[in-house]
């Protein structure tokens, strides 16, 4: 679905920090969000850890660089690093062209899938969700 | 919230200082000067394809990798550093990017104009007199805060940040120095070497101090205590090893360094039987501005006016795409 602007695919899972994850079986597939790639601007380094790194959910999973800033990605689940997309090391500004597809960043293990369950899903809530993000963001321009 | 004027301070200590607080998940704003050069890259930056690390071992010049987003600096001690530290969940940090760097950089610009220097915030996020940059930004994520530093700048070597540099030929290194020059200013600059060296360190801080209190609140000045002390030798022996400085980036072909917001110089080289054809040029908004050309035996006026005339105008990728194509044509 688009709101006011923004794409946000009905399929997904939705982490507050602006991730998205798409479950397929038992394994994960996340990446930044289309607010969050407008917000950044020009992304310039994905870091991609090593396969095989345990992950705590809320806890840092790895770091991300736009327009001199050095944020963090924080891990939408427990669970175990499978794999990164490899073509972010050259090309991070895949994030930007194609966030839900060729600009992924991670594929994970979840110790239990069912963790999603508390992230934002659904038409009503992720639209909810986003409109207040943008309206925050508004008062403050 | 802290002030921790702290003064000319060993090197690396002008680095992990702001680190160590973060990660202990304290405020404050640290003031503090480099008593010795060094180099400071950038997280995403690997060394090797950033530094001319034979010049820099030959002079002594050590290198620091921060935790901090933006790119490779010369530092020494004709800059003034300040050093925010703050709290994801402090409730003067903005969501908006943009609304954080214009909200923590105006007290930057406000100490510069007090001292007669014309600065302006140069959205999104640089500090500048005119088209001239004026202090070197980063920011980023650290533990539960989030830190923006960055510089007064007294006075820059331009010089010294052009011999530090990996440059791919003495032509790349000559046209990054002369970029540098025009793009860049100081506060000696502006103001001129006697008003300048009039200006003391401390006059600096107390302008900064001030400044940022509009900004952050009252700041009580205060001192490194242990458990600060401590954070930082314990970083200090990850930050200083080789395994954190010596970070890999995969290589890309050619060279970008970037001078200022917007502004760009590229080579790209294409090898021939007959020798290398280099092209160097600067982009602005991602246009190619102003570019040369360099082959062997040919003609050199004849290949500037080419540059000119067909590179000028072209986006990044098809200017390195026309010099390819131009460079295959006559091998």
């Amino acid at each position: 679905m688009e709101i006011q602007g923004y794409q946000f695919p009905d399929e997904l899972y939705y982490d507050p920090e602006h991730f998205w994850v798409r479950v397929e079986g038992n394994e994960l597939v996340m990446g930044m969000d289309d607010f969050a790639q407008k917000m950044a601007g020009e992304i310039v380094f994905v870091q991609l850890p090593e396969e095989g790194k345990k992950l705590v959910k809320g806890k840092k999973l790895a770091k991300v660089e736009s327009g001199k800033w050095l944020g963090k990605v924080l891990s939408p689940v427990d669970g175990t690093l499978l794999a990164v997309n490899e073509a972010l090391e050259t090309n991070p500004g895949l994030i930007n062209q194609d966030c839900y597809g060729a600009g992924w960043m991670y594929r994970l293990q979840a110790d239990d899938v069912g963790q999603v369950r508390g992230l934002l899903h659904g038409r009503q809530a992720v639209e909810e969700w986003v409109l207040a993000e943008i309206a925050k963001h508004a008062q403050e321009a | 919230m802290h002030l921790y004027a702290l003064g000319q301070v060993p090197w690396q200590d002008s680095q992990l200082a702001y680190h160590a607080l973060a990660h202990l998940g304290r405020e404050g704003l640290i003031l503090c000067s480099p008593q010795e050069p060094y180099v400071c890259l950038g997280y995403s930056q690997d060394p090797a394809q950033e530094l001319d690390l034979e010049h820099c071992r030959a002079v002594g010049l050590p290198l620091f990798r921060r935790e901090v987003g933006g790119g490779t600096v010369y530092l020494d001690k004709q800059q003034v550093f300040w050093q925010m530290v703050l709290r994801r969940d402090n409730a003067l940090v903005p969501r908006r990017r943009e609304v954080f760097f214009s909200r923590f950089l105006a007290p930057v610009v406000a100490a510069y104009r007090a001292l007669g220097v014309e600065a302006r915030l140069a959205p999104p996020n640089e500090v500048a007199v005119g088209r001239r940059k004026i202090a070197g930004i980063g920011a980023g994520e650290i533990g539960e805060c989030l830190v923006l530093v960055g510089n007064l700048m007294r006075s820059f070597d331009c010089a010294a940040m052009a011999r530090v540099l990996r440059a791919p030929s003495p032509e790349f290194r000559r046209l990054y120095r002369r970029s540098m020059e025009a793009n860049l200013t100081s506060i000696r600059r502006e103001l001129g070497p006697v008003r300048e060296a009039a200006v003391s360190d401390q006059a600096l801080y107390d302008l900064l101090s001030q400044s940022f209190a509009q900004a952050l609140g009252p700041l009580t000045p205060a001192g490194q205590d242990q458990a600060w002390q401590e954070a930082m030798g314990r970083l200090a022996g990850r930050m200083l090893s080789p395994q954190w400085i010596n970070f890999r980036r995969k290589a890309r072909p050619g060279r970008k360094v970037k001078v200022r917001a917007g502004l760009f110089l590229h080579q790209v080289q294409q090898d021939t039987p007959r020798g290398p054809w280099q092209a160097l040029f600067t982009s602005e908004g991602g246009r190619v501005s102003e570019a040369d050309l360099y082959a062997p035996g040919q003609d050199r006026e004849a290949l500037r006016q080419r540059a000119r005339r067909e590179l000028v105008g072209l986006s990044v990728a098809q200017a390195a795409a026309a010099v390819r194509a131009l460079a295959e044509q006559r091998a």
